[in-house]
């Protein structure tokens, strides 16, 4: 029973929440050989009353990070970038393969190792968020 | 109005169900000759396309988002695709690199990441542009950033080739399992029935 319990905790994703902001459905897919990239996708809530605009990301195990959009244009897909992210009030904004994710580039050699990587999320209004999100392995 | 208003609203989730996930060529296309190679020195030319299907993939192996993705679809299609169609009818599956510069030593530990049986494969510029070409896809390495890093755009359909070295299909995303399973076991259908007419 307790394995279950266990299993079950590995298997419902972490959820972060904070005074107006919640985040969650948070994973890093591990990355294949030869990959210099890896992105993290996440869901961030807005459950207060104005909107809130993501306006920096960091991670303090990666050297640069970016938030990037996936265009598909004609059937040949391209990275955009993007400088913020509005969510506004009762919205919830996803980044999920395939749209939007944040790219982590320039890993600390250890990345890997420790299973996780903190993210830290700027807001405009000066708020700081920090959680860090598993890695997701392939099975 | 009102009543578009609802039509409109009904017809979407049908939309949704009815996605495409791949797509017959009116005329397929015959693959021409080419060389490619994965990091033992085995070759990926146009004789290992015959007498088998074989799904192709252009990427890079730097691509966070698309190319993992698909990678990972196209693993969970090929499983459901097997519980479908006889075993020597399951698709190879080629992973192509554009970006040999980078890729060359690693893009075979990359295909095998994703499955022990998927194959990654790069090779001259000239090559992989033969084989771009033939199966109509396009790639195109973007400029360098200050730190030297470079962005490569990239077709993100995958080409069905059927077994007589043909390209017969593409496959798009979001390469759901069991429809493309589908999609791939029906092609093959109508295949046959083509050769036998
Ligand atoms: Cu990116």
């Amino acid at each position: 029973m307790k394995k279950f319990i266990a299993a079950a905790a590995l298997l419902l994703s972490a959820q972060w929440s904070y005074a107006d902001i919640i985040v969650d459905n948070a994973y890093v897919p591990q990355v294949p050989p030869g990959s210099m990239a890896y992105a993290a996708y996440l869901s961030i809530t807005n459950s207060g009353a104005e909107a809130r605009t993501v306006v920096g990301i960091s991670s303090p195990v990666f050297g640069m990070t970016h938030l990037h959009h996936t265009m598909m244009k004609d059937g040949v897909s391209s990275m955009k970038s993007m400088d913020k992210l509005v969510i506004e009030p009762g919205n919830t904004v996803t980044l999920q393969p395939g749209g939007m994710h944040i790219m982590l580039m320039k890993p600390a050699e250890d990345v890997m190792a420790a299973g996780m990587v903190p993210i830290k999320l700027e807001f405009k209004d000066g708020e700081i968020i920090e959680f860090n999100v598993s890695i997701r392995t392939l099975n | 109005m009102k009543k578009i208003l609802s039509l409109v609203v009904l017809l979407c989730p049908l939309l949704s169900l009815a996605q495409v996930q791949g797509i017959p060529l009116d005329k397929p296309r015959l693959i021409p000759e080419f060389v490619l190679s994965d990091k033992e020195g085995g070759t990926f030319t146009q004789s290992d396309l015959q007498d088998r299907w074989t799904l192709v993939m252009f990427g890079f192996n730097s691509c966070p988002d698309v190319c993992p993705f698909t990678m990972r679809n196209l693993e969970a299609a090929v499983a459901e695709t097997s519980l479908r169609v006889r075993p020597d009818n399951v698709p190879d599956v080629v992973f192509v690199s554009v970006d040999p510069a980078r890729d060359k030593d690693k893009v075979t530990d990359y295909a095998r990441f994703f499955h022990p049986d998927f194959r990654g494969v790069t090779g001259e510029r000239e090559q992989i542009d033969k084989l771009v070409k033939a199966t109509d896809s396009f790639y195109r390495l973007m400029n360098p950033d200050s730190k030297g890093y470079y962005d490569v755009q990239h077709s993100a359909f995958v080409s069905v080739i059927g077994p007589d070295g043909k390209m017969r299909a593409k496959l798009e995303p979001p390469f759901h399992a069991g429809k493309t399973a589908e999609f791939l076991a029906r092609l093959q259908i109508s295949y046959r029935r083509e050769l036998l007419n």
